[in-house]
């Protein structure tokens, strides 16, 4: 019966519905970056929110869909599902031991969940993709190579900045939302009393 | 894709999960098959397959935009960057190598396979049948309501992001100059969308919860799709085809 409970807790109908909501975050937000020519990735701002409010496992699940998603348009989206699982399951475990409630614990939690992007985007990048990324970021990774430097060290130096700044500033648009959302729908989600707590200090 | 060229084309026409076998099957050919003309015909073929269900337009656009940047980019890189003995040609500090090139081929030519197989498949087939399509395999009401409420709430909040947007220009932010200015659009457009959203789903829930969303029983569809003989038959054509193309391979 407790196990049960539990499925329901993480599952509610609050987050089923969270989910599509944060999805079209991360899709619409990658859209918008493009369009203001914004050169940093912000297409994990929902996958961030959920793990904050809904904890990792449906987190993980935003992520994986998001990919899964834009795959429909772009296959190269999909093995880096792999990827955002793993931010899904950080931001809800950094949620889970408070670490999205202050200025410099989101601070560190960005940098966590920058570190986690680039040790699971590193090897599909390089194992599935020989090095290439379609973006940008690949004609710097290029340049870096150019002047000797390994394929995978080229890759990890390219990724660890743009994922820091780029889960930096989601961490802190994720907090924001979350500052300004209304206490009454912050407590129907499983870690939104912490936001609550965390607003009357 | 539009509901006329499923019903007149006869391949677009088949059940969503037959056309899937075929795409992961000829995706898994693509794989296993050695060398890279090999791999070339079968990119060749998953062309002639857009081209007969009728979708070849859509499919050379997304192909192109996806999977072709990545074959240029990924040619590139492997033919300068890597280590390799038989020197093509060399200019200024750059020296292209076969073996680089030859890998890049290979690895291009499978990327084509498999995300062409995809681009296929989604070409021809609604999401709407395929998440139906699942459905009755197993899949659980709430996860495929989950992915069709995402593909419908996607161009609804693009849609308002764009309204959010110039209302805020309205208002006099500044959406256009430097990197700084450009960034600093980014949060009053998006905190009004997400806002507005979330609010939503509060009341989605009562209307969902009203029409009995959390009831355990199994069911129905106002929409509906069927497995017809033809679909079985292309799926066991599809599984003995796979089968001995796997038989040839493992043989030669």
């Amino acid at each position: 019966m407790a196990a049960k409970n539990r499925g329901k807790e993480t599952f509610s109908i609050m987050v089923i519905l969270l989910i599509p909501v944060a999805i079209a975050i991360n899709i619409v937000g990658g859209q918008m970056t493009s369009i203001l020519k914004i050169p940093v990735d912000l297409d994990m701002i929902g996958v961030i929110l959920v793990g904050a409010l809904a904890g990792p496992i449906p987190a993980a699940v935003t992520g994986v869909l998001t990919n899964l998603i834009n795959g429909i348009m772009d296959p190269s989206w999909i093995p880096y599902a792999f990827t955002s699982f793993f931010i899904g399951v950080s931001a809800g475990l950094l949620s889970k031991y408070n670490m999205l409630t202050k200025v410099w614990k989101l601070a560190v939690s960005g940098i966590i969940i920058a570190l986690v992007a680039t040790i699971t985007a590193t090897p599909i990048t390089v194992f599935f993709f020989g090095g290439s990324t379609g973006g940008g970021g690949s004609m710097i990774a290029a340049g870096l190579m150019a002047t000797g430097v390994q394929i995978v060290q080229a890759v990890f130096s390219v990724y660890i900045v743009t994922e820091s700044i780029g889960k930096l500033i989601s961490v802190f648009v994720a907090y924001f939302i979350i500052k300004v959302l209304p206490e009454r729908t912050l407590v129907k989600y499983r870690f939104g009393e912490k936001f609550i707590k965390a607003k009357e200090k | 894709m539009t509901e006329s060229v499923q019903k007149t084309n006869k391949i677009a026409a088949l059940y969503p999960l037959t056309k899937f076998y075929i795409a992961i099957a000829i995706a898994a050919t693509a794989v296993i098959l050695p060398g890279i003309k090999l791999k070339a015909i079968c990119f060749v073929a998953v062309n002639i397959l857009s081209a007969a269900s009728g979708v070849y337009g859509v499919f050379l656009r997304r192909v192109k935009n996806s999977v072709g940047v990545l074959f240029i980019i990924l040619v590139i890189i492997q033919t300068f960057f890597t280590a390799g003995d038989t020197v093509l040609f060399s200019f200024w500090i750059f020296t292209a190598k076969l073996e680089g090139l030859l890998f890049a081929l290979k690895l291009g030519f499978i990327l084509a396979n498999v995300g062409g197989c995809l681009i296929w498949f989604f070409a021809v087939t609604t999401e709407k049948d395929f998440v139906l399509a699942l459905e009755k395999k197993g899949l659980s009401s709430k996860a495929s309501y989950v992915v069709l409420s995402t593909l419908q709430m996607v161009p609804v909040l693009k849609k308002r992001s764009e309204v959010i947007m110039n209302a805020q220009r309205a208002r006099g932010v500044e959406t256009e100059g430097n990197l700084l200015v450009r960034a600093k659009v980014f949060v009053p457009t998006l905190v009004p969308l997400v806002l507005s959203a979330i609010q939503g789903t509060e009341e989605r829930a009562l209307t969902l919860e009203a029409r009995g969303f959390s009831v355990e029983t199994k069911s129905t569809h106002l929409y509906d799709i069927e497995e017809r003989s033809v679909d079985k038959i292309m799926t066991a054509v599809t599984a003995v085809l796979f089968v001995l193309i796997v038989i040839g391979r493992i043989l030669l």
